[in-house]
């Protein structure tokens, strides 16, 4: 036992000796060993990085959708009904099944003529985006008063904004008003000034879609131009197959009806840039298998090699009685010291590199050090086999 | 007798275990480079899908702003255009006859109070009328001076005659098509002419119960209104008794001069079709007459039409204004550009494809005759994708649209809009283009930068000479016309610029959604750096062991080759040249098996245009063996080198 012992002992000392001894061929094979940690880690977190990237453009990008006629010849003199963009927004309860789950940020302007104020146009808007004019690149500048928001628009609120030279009266509160009438037979009605809009569209009143009127009812009228944005990318195609169970898929060959109108969704770039990713993403997911496996093939050739040229001194141990097995022990704890020294270095580069280990990075990790070391075994294993005589004599 | 090579034959599984670890790491890093360039590859190519601009927010000297230290318009000393951009883009603008293809009028939308897109081409009219009644309308005018002080002194008063006439149809000669089945029957038996045109000697041309010839713009049924929901049987409400206004000031429909009264009293202008000149006469009438070349706006004629046309006194009507009348019916917009997504219809989502493609990057370069029209005009005119439209080009100019915009702050903006064919603005570039693409926009929006239906967007290199067409001046009308393109992701720098000066918050971006990327695009690009670099780590590694493995076996050989007396040199050269067969063996092994590999790899995901670069893969394992042959050539060295007689590093033991 104690002999057992003092021999064990001694053989470790071996075992660091001749480690010191091929110190610049235990550096490249601890340094292999570490690589294969290091590789291990770093291409299993690539994959999740860029599917958590991909996952984050999918959620962000804003996938704009038209209205235009069935013909989709164009979107900007629509002459649609409001009832369809109650369907976009739910206002009203027009329609059992609303898109309000599907679409957001709808805009839609409508606009008709005033008799009063005389030469000017009522724009019925959801918000500022709704009317092109209003965009800054115009040159409008939209000035709200005071606790006025943009939202008020999407309410049935009876407020507006009007173009700078259009008159408003104060009331005793010093509250802004502005008479509108139309060729209806609703007469003339007030509303309330919230701001002005100043190098914009001469004789223009802005004023809520929805707004009420007098009898506090909202009106039908028509819509001249209508978009909205997709609420969810990531069911993109079962939005579009829901919108196109309210709206047509435009086409030059469709009919042209008023009872009938189309959606362009515009999502050819951005599913071309997805299928862009994707295709990375797959690539990189396909090529990290065979790159795990070429670096396993590295770390098992290099053991192999390393060990197999150790062939004499392995003769020579032979020669001096000691068992195969305690060869082949002796070589697998050299392995060992030098692969649990690479796969620390490597695991703290890939710590460093990562921020972390995932499960399945740890997996690789341990096969990409399990194949370092059967080259190693296998290498003793074929080494140990040989016939000592023979062989010493083949080398003298 | 090479020994080495030699000792590496005797010990095949050895030296083919060392071929294969090198090949190994050379199939490694090709796939790394390859991985590494076919993702640089997919991200150029997914920036080419988007353009960024800018669009400043008045007209200006946004050029000169740009590389100066000054405002808009100012001078100051001249400093570097921000690195982010990439060009300023000018869009240019001309017209052309389309052969067989008529304009589409906002009348066929049943829009009514968008006559003013038709001006000048498709509101060309001429009919036959006879004068029911006939009205002087003296405004008067008032004519404010100040003194140095800004005083107000007393005001001049002038007068100003507008021609107020009525006229029953007696026949149309000519109108847009699309005009006679949009605005109702009865609107077109009488005209109604609310002008302040004089002929050259300021005489009223009219009197009531005479036949005239008239030419001038059509404006549509007098009296229309868009109605409410309710009264959606008529969409528009038109008096039809009220019938149709004719305009010959165009822009100037209700008779109020564009131009205040002083200093730019007895100029003269054209409005593309007539000149005019206005002439202060006795001392306070204000005449805008027209000029002695200009076209006739009236003509009195007794008889048929048909005999007037045909006598001398009809030869400018039938030779001239009634072939300009068809010419411009035939006109379309033209745009030219080097890129479409420069243009904020197209980058912001305003017009999209409904059918085809957008001009290629190829197309814009090579000035390839291909075009995009829109859904409206290719309705109207039968036009399929692969069709092609002769474009006979012209460069009336643009025409400033004023008066339907507050201009209160900085006298704008003007909507581009073409002016007039005329023979004498036809450039003579005549080209069948083909359409590529057919987009749906806005039909007619009263937007600086939106354009409208009759627009066909042609690459700018498809026109000879086409920068002498540009319109540069940004302080301009043309200003909606100027772009500046800037490097994707790079809003921040321009308007950190901007900031700088003044300027921050003024421009307004579109970048076709690119800056929600940005996460898959960075993650994308450090993925691909990063397996090359993991990739070159493990290339590097398992070359050094291979090679540190060969050498040490070879080192006892070279020892005892020294020990015979053969020169270094000479061990060394043996050397090499068994480790460039070793190498050389490697990287033919490696790149097949790299090749191998990635082709496996990649070819279930990407098209043809994403394949594997076999120039690129062979080129790259070369460059890998010669680096690990240059390595081996060192090592060699020392190798060979060695000292035969050890005298360091010896134990001595006592």
């Amino acid at each position: 036992m104690e002999q057992s012992r003092k021999s064990g002992a001694a053989l470790r000392r071996l075992t660091l000796a001749v480690l010191w001894r091929r110190k610049w061929a235990s550096l490249l094979l601890a340094a292999v060993a570490a690589l294969g940690v290091f590789v291990s880690v770093a291409l299993y977190g690539l994959a999740a990085r860029q599917e958590a990237a991909m996952a984050a453009t999918q959620r962000d990008t804003i996938i704009s959708c038209v209205v235009t006629d069935p013909q989709g010849t164009g979107s900007g003199d629509l002459r649609m009904p409001l009832f369809w963009v109650d369907k976009l927004t739910g206002q009203r309860n027009t329609w059992e099944n609303d898109l309000t789950g599907t679409v957001k940020n709808v805009r839609a302007k409508a606009s008709m003529s005033l008799t009063q104020p005389s030469d000017t146009e009522l724009r019925r808007i959801l918000n500022f985006a709704s009317d092109s004019a209003l965009a800054p690149m115009e040159g409008a500048v939209i000035e709200l008063l005071e606790g006025w928001t943009e939202e008020v628009f999407q309410t049935d609120a009876r407020v507006c904004l009007i173009s700078e030279e259009i008159w408003a009266e104060p009331d005793e509160n010093g509250i802004l008003w502005v008479t509108v009438e139309a060729d209806d037979s609703m007469g003339p009605s007030a509303l309330q000034v919230i701001g002005t809009v100043s190098n914009g569209p001469g004789g223009v009143i802005w004023c809520p879609l929805y707004i009420q009127r007098k009898d506090g009812t909202t009106e039908n009228f028509f819509v001249d131009s209508c978009s909205f944005d997709i609420t969810d990318n990531t069911r993109l195609e079962e939005s579009k197959a829901e919108l196109y169970e309210t709206f047509v898929k435009p086409d030059r060959s469709n009919r042209k009806t008023d009872s009938a109108f189309g959606v362009l969704v515009q999502d050819e770039t951005y599913l071309a840039t997805m299928e862009e990713f994707r295709s990375n993403l797959s690539l990189l997911q396909m090529l990290l298998p065979v790159l795990t496996v070429l670096c396993g093939g590295i770390s098992f050739f290099a053991a192999y090699l390393s060990t197999r040229g150790r062939v004499r001194e392995f003769a020579i141990m032979r020669s001096l009685g000691m068992k195969r097995r305690r060869v082949f022990l002796q070589v697998f704890e050299e392995q060992a010291l030098l692969m649990a020294a690479g796969a620390l270095v490597g695991g703290l580069a890939g710590l460093l590199l990562e921020g972390g280990f995932s499960g399945g990075a740890l997996v690789r990790a341990g096969l990409n050090l399990a194949v370092f070391l059967a080259g190693a075994a296998a290498a003793v294993g074929s080494m140990i086999q040989v016939n000592v005589m023979k062989l010493m004599k083949t080398e003298e | 007798m090479n020994q080495f090579r030699m000792q590496f034959r005797r010990r095949g599984v050895f030296t083919a275990l060392i071929a294969l670890l090198l090949a190994i790491a050379i199939a490694f890093l090709s796939i790394g480079l390859s991985a590494f360039c076919t993702a640089r590859e997919q991200l150029r190519r997914i920036s080419e899908q988007y353009t960024t601009i800018a669009l400043p927010p008045w007209p200006g000297d946004w050029p000169q702003w740009l590389r100066t230290e000054a405002w808009p318009g100012e001078t100051g000393a001249a400093i570097e255009r921000p690195d982010c951009v990439v060009e300023e883009a000018y869009t240019g603008f001309l017209n052309a006859h389309v052969e067989g293809c008529m304009g589409v009028s906002p009348y066929e939308l049943d829009d009514f109070g968008s006559e003013r897109f038709d001006y000048y081409g498709r509101a060309l009219m001429v009919a036959a009328v006879q004068c029911t009644a006939l009205e002087i309308i003296r405004i008067p005018i008032e004519q404010r001076y100040y003194d140095e002080d800004e005083n107000q002194l007393p005001s001049v008063w002038y007068e100003w005659p507008v021609v107020s006439v009525e006229f029953d149809t007696e026949e149309i000669v000519s109108m847009f098509p699309a005009y006679a089945d949009a605005i109702p029957e009865g609107c077109l038996q009488s005209v109604k002419l609310l002008d302040a045109s004089y002929p050259a000697d300021r005489q009223i041309p009219f009197e009531v119960g005479k036949t005239y010839l008239l030419f001038a713009l059509c404006g549509g049924p007098v009296s229309a209104a868009k109605l409410p929901f309710e009264l959606q049987g008529s969409r528009w409400r038109i008096d039809e008794e009220d019938g149709i206004s004719l305009v010959v000031n165009s822009g100037n429909k209700t008779g109020i001069p564009n131009n205040t009264p002083s200093d730019q009293w007895e100029n003269a202008w054209t409005n593309g079709i007539f000149s005019f000149q206005r002439i202060v006469a006795e001392g306070s009438v204000i005449y805008e007459c027209l000029q002695e070349d200009s076209l006739p706006y009236c003509v009195e004629y007794t008889g048929r039409v048909e005999d007037f046309l045909h006598s001398k006194e009809g030869a400018v009507w039938l030779d001239t204004i009634l072939p300009l009348c068809q010419l411009n019916y035939e006109s379309a917009d033209v745009v030219f550009t080097d890129n479409v997504d420069s243009i904020y219809m197209f980058n912001s989502g305003a017009a999209s494809l409904l059918e085809g493609r957008k001009i290629e990057k190829t197309e814009y370069a090579s000035g390839t005759a291909v075009c995009l029209v829109s859904a409206a005009y290719a309705q109207k005119n039968g036009l399929q994708l692969g069709d092609t439209i002769r474009l006979d080009l012209y460069d009336p100019g643009m025409i400033e649209t004023s008066g339907y915009r507050d201009s209160s702050e900085y006298g704008w903006p003007t909507i581009p809009r073409p002016g007039i064919c005329r023979p004498e603005n036809r450039i003579g570039v005549q080209k069948d283009y083909t359409i590529v693409g057919i987009y749906t926009a806005p039909e007619f929006e009263d937007n600086a930068h939106s354009f409208s239906a009759n627009t066909i967007y042609v690459p700018k290199a498809s026109i000879p000479d086409a920068d002498s067409y540009l319109d540069q001046d940004t302080a301009g009308p043309a200003w909606s016309l100027y772009t500046i393109i800037l490097e994707n992701g790079k809003t921040d720098e321009l308007e950190t610029f901007a900031e700088e000066r003044g300027l921050g918050g003024v421009f307004t971006y579109f970048d076709q959604g690119y800056s929600e990327l940005g996460g898959s695009y960075e993650a994308v690009l450090a993925n691909a750096r990063r397996l090359l670099a993991v990739a070159m780590t493990a290339f590097v590694l398992a070359s050094a062991l291979g090679l540190f493995l060969a050498l040490r076996r070879m080192s006892a050989g070279a020892r005892g080759m020294r020990l015979l007396g053969i020169k270094a040199q000479v061990v060394w050269w043996e050397m090499v040249q068994t480790l460039t067969e070793l190498v050389l063996g490697a990287a033919v092994l490696g790149g097949v098996l790299g090749a191998a590999l990635y082709g496996t790899v990649t070819g279930p995901i990407f098209s043809d245009a994403m394949d594997l670069d076999p120039v690129l893969l062979a080129a790259s394992a070369a460059g890998l063996a010669a680096v690990l042959i240059a390595v081996c050539a060192v090592c060699a060295l020392s190798v060979s080198r060695r000292k035969l007689m050890q005298t360091t590093g010896i134990k001595r033991t006592k």
